[in-house]
């Protein structure tokens, strides 16, 4: 099908951009064999994830310039979904993933319609306005444990157990990570190249046109909310048997919802490797900051200074993000 | 009756202290069309001034409105010059990811400096004080002294703007910044000016919060989020309305107090035995979703 | 044979200022029509009405015997009435192509097919080399043939041209012309266009509409346009008006 054909399509990008990713792809692959450290480890599957989510921001956030700084709801959707079922019924990871993914985008439909009447910073405020009302249900609901949370007793299941993803070793979980790191990637090659994604691109221009060239603009971003929700709920999902115990808090909260805009508008947003490479540089700093200065910079946000400084620089500066001055550097040389 | 009673005070008490809160966030975003996101992080840096002042200086902490005031002020026109002007030539997307930046590094830095446990005002005059107002109605003295205090900048900042030259020059600006220009009228300097006076009013409004709220660096995002909820519904751009709007949102936090009232009185109960006072900011954010979609530019304002 | 678009009694307040005012005409299929007048006449506002992106205060729209006024613009589009814009600039990271392709995705729901349209007629506005270029790096001539490009793609019966020859020195005016009398005859698409290169207006069209403070003050062949008195003075000044001025230049 045309669909899976475009997926596959990187031909837009230069030879030396393929050669890197492919290097990269390989690289992932072979990571869990070379000897490393776990925490390296835990490193890696957060960059993943976070790349995840930073992909779906992308296709709204990005591509669409309606910045989203809501997604932590769906985020605790997916989650608590797989969490609930998984405890209440057992019920295997790869039926509880898509149920969570099917709330969250029927809720991201409930309120993507009223929420895209509006725009810019009006549109942003909302978005936090949102999350935050289904943060605060969550922290007194007792079917969710409230702000307690849930937890999955260690012993309830046998690993390696692939029905339910319940494994001791990191190593499944970043496999099977990976592979919905490189189907995302494909989702999202195949977006920016199809009919959805050219409508988004051109509301981002100039709705005004977009309108006159025959785009319903109100549909073309609620349709794309969701696929940036969907892409949020799997990866929440999977948050939820990895950490094996989420709370309101750290699932929802809205320092989340940040942390998925800043990626993926430091790497660049709008292009398809932005999420990731912002996702490649704040997740390893965060982390191995917290590792040499000790935790107690963590918990200062040592590292969301540098974050914030990151972000200033770049909003001042190239807004179009890391990816952004990569490409800027390629038409110079090419002029 | 006296629970309805006490509820509407405390809404309106607070109301006034949120007035203020939100002037600033007004009138920067009347003089440049710039909505500031790091708001809520100046209020609480003038809270800290406020908590400060009095903690080092011996003095009563409403004594620290004065040097909130100023260091206020200077934050604003800080982060003009230093900043914010240079994201005023991109896109609209750069300013909001830009004041977002400005955003995490005030909360990040203050987290840093006063670590993250909350604070507050333990010693002062009017702390412990009460005034019983009748009818069951019992008000802190502090909260009401930071009330009538902030009525009193509130208004001060009003005949600033309607009255004097320089005011006038701010509001021209808003109206029409490149007329203003024809005029003599120094953009940059103007749009430093509204950044000074928004920063100024809201760390002043931070200095008088303090008094009867504690505060952490975790704080901001709250009062950004009722920032915009009362600008929202007050109108863009109307500095009355702000203050009409502001009341309304301060009886919204007392909505606990309301539906407690309707349940000893009327026993009607909304949702079950969910407590109320979890929600009381949850109602805040829903408000602003639903003024945002049945009236966008507010009771008073003008659609941008 | 029922015309193509038919306005009548078209009028659109803004709050106290009637922006259009009892506006009336038809176009037929197969027309070059022209929409002059002096600034602040309303014709952008016209053609805002006519499209959807203002519903009209009063009055009907009826294109090919349908009643569209008041529908939202997407919609107004799909039926086959495209427009450029007079206004603007391009800020997004679209390629000409790619921005010419986003009117192709109106016909064609295929990226491929819709890239092949959009390639196609590129060539055809002699644009093919810019293909590869972002928009907003492009020549202002360029770009507005881009924009008209893109309008074109979505294959419309009706083209709404806005001040497209407006600030093109004189050879990028008469190409310009050309790729309109291309669009006109060649493509058989019918025209509209507002325009105050009154010399591109005479020459191409067949009919011309005056508007002049909101009113449709004069309307028929561009002779006789020409030396409408109505038209000399909205021009001119009533000094004008007289026989000396009868057949004289507008």
């Amino acid at each position: 099908m045309e669909a899976l054909r475009a997926a596959f399509d990187f031909s837009d990008f230069p030879r030396s951009d393929k050669i890197v990713a492919g290097l990269l792809a390989v690289a992932f692959l072979l990571f869990p064999l070379v000897p490393t450290s776990s925490f390296a480890m835990s490193t890696m599957i957060q960059f993943l994830m976070f790349s995840i989510y930073g992909m779906g921001w992308n296709t709204i956030g990005g591509y669409g310039g309606q910045v989203d700084l809501g997604k932590a709801q769906y985020v605790g959707i997916g989650a608590y979904t797989t969490m609930v079922m998984l405890l209440r019924w057992d019920t295997p990871f790869w039926v509880s993933m898509p149920v969570g993914l099917l709330l969250s985008v029927a809720w991201s439909f409930c309120i993507g319609y009223p929420l895209f009447k509006l725009k810019g910073h009006y549109f942003a405020i909302a978005t936090i306005a949102t999350s935050l009302v289904l943060k605060d249900i969550f922290e007194v609901w007792p079917l969710v444990g409230a702000a307690k949370g849930l937890t999955l007793p260690t012993n309830r299941f046998k690993s390696p157990d692939f029905v339910h993803l319940v494994f001791r070793e990191d190593e499944y979980y970043y496999y099977i990570l990976l592979g919905f790191f490189f189907v995302g990637i494909l989702v999202i090659n195949w977006f920016r190249s199809s009919r959805l994604g050219f409508q988004l691109r051109a509301i981002k221009d100039s709705e005004e046109v977009a309108r006159s060239l025959g785009i319903n603009v109100h549909l073309a971003k609620i349709k794309t909310y969701a696929l940036a929700t969907a892409f949020v709920s799997v990866a929440g999902s999977f948050h939820a048997v990895y950490v094996k115990n989420i709370e309101p808090e750290d699932t929802m909260s809205l320092s989340i919802s940040i942390l998925i805009a800043l990626m993926a508008m430091l790497g660049g947003a709008g292009s398809l490797w932005g999420p990731i490479i912002g996702a490649g540089v704040l997740i390893p700093m965060k982390s191995y900051l917290k590792e040499w200065l000790g935790a107690s910079a963590g918990i200062a946000g040592v590292d969301l200074i540098l974050y914030a400084g990151l972000i200033m620089f770049i909003s001042a500066w190239e807004p179009r993000g890391i990816w952004g001055i990569v490409e800027k550097i390629r038409r110079r040389r090419r002029l | 009756m006296d629970i309805l009673l006490g509820a509407i005070v405390s809404g309106l008490l607070l109301g006034a202290v949120f007035a203020l809160v939100a002037l600033g966030l007004n009138v920067i975003f009347g003089v440049m069309d710039i909505v500031n996101f790091a708001h809520g992080e100046f209020l609480m840096l003038g809270m800290y001034v406020g908590l400060f002042t009095s903690q080092f200086l011996g003095v009563d902490p409403l004594f620290g409105m004065a040097p909130a005031l100023v260091f206020g002020f200077l934050l604003g026109v800080a982060c003009y010059y230093g900043f914010v002007r240079y994201l005023l030539r991109g896109p609209a997307l750069a300013q909001l990811l830009g004041t977002f930046g400005l955003m995490l590094l005030l909360r990040n830095l203050a987290l840093m400096c006063f670590g993250p446990d909350e604070r507050s005002v333990r010693s002062g005059l009017l702390v412990g004080v009460s005034f019983d107002l009748g009818m069951g109605m019992i008000v802190p003295a502090t909260k009401l002294a930071a009330a009538l205090l902030s009525v009193a900048a509130f208004v001060s900042v009003w005949l600033l703007m309607n009255r004097t030259k320089v005011g006038k020059a701010l509001v021209a600006t808003s109206l029409n910044a490149q007329g203003a220009r024809y005029m003599g009228i120094p953009t940059d300097r103007m749009n430093a000016l509204a950044w000074g006076v928004g920063g100024g009013s809201v760390c002043l409004a931070g200095a008088l919060l303090v008094n009867f709220w504690s505060v952490s660096p975790g704080v901001g995002i709250l009062f950004t989020m009722i920032a915009f909820t009362v600008v929202a519904l007050g109108g863009f751009g109307s500095i009355s309305g702000t203050f009409y709007a502001a009341l309304v949102v301060g009886m919204i936090t007392e909505i606990p107090g309301f539906t407690d009232f309707l349940a000893y009185t009327v026993g009607l109960r909304f949702i079950g035995d969910w407590p109320m006072t979890a929600f009381k900011f949850t109602f805040i954010y829903l408000a602003y979703f639903l003024i945002m979609l049945l009236r966008p530019q507010g009771l008073f304002g003008w659609k941008r | 044979m029922t015309p193509l678009l038919e306005v009548i009694d078209l009028t659109k307040h803004f709050g106290g200022l009637a922006a259009n005012s009892r506006v009336s005409f038809c176009v037929e299929r197969g027309q070059l029509t022209g929409l002059i007048g002096p600034n602040g006449a309303g014709k952008t506002t016209l053609f805002n009405c006519i499209t959807g992106a203002h519903a009209p205060t009063s009055g009907r729209v009826v294109f090919e015997g349908r009643d569209i006024a008041g529908l939202p613009a997407h919609q107004v589009a799909r039926l086959g009435l495209a427009r450029t814009f007079q206004v603007y600039a391009a800020v997004g990271d679209l390629t000409a192509l790619e921005y010419v392709m986003v009117g192709a995705f109106a016909r064609h729901s295929g990226r491929g097919a819709a890239r092949t349209a959009a390639q196609a007629l590129l060539e055809r506005f002699n644009l093919g080399r810019f293909a590869a270029t972002l928009l907003a790096e492009l020549p202002v001539p360029a770009q507005k043939l881009v924009t008209m490009a893109a309008a074109v793609a979505t294959a419309p019966k009706l083209l709404l041209l806005d001040e497209v020859a407006a600030g093109l020195n004189p050879g990028e005016s008469a190409q310009m012309m050309e790729v309109i009398r291309h669009v006109h005859q060649d493509m058989g698409i019918t025209v509209i266009l507002i325009e105050h290169i009154l010399e591109l207006v005479m020459k191409l069209c067949q009919q011309v509409l005056v508007l002049d403070y909101g009113q449709l003050i004069a309307q028929g062949p561009p002779e006789a346009i020409a030396a409408h008195p109505e038209v000399i003075r909205a021009y001119l000044g009533a000094s004008y008006v007289g026989p000396t001025a009868a057949g004289g230049q507008v």
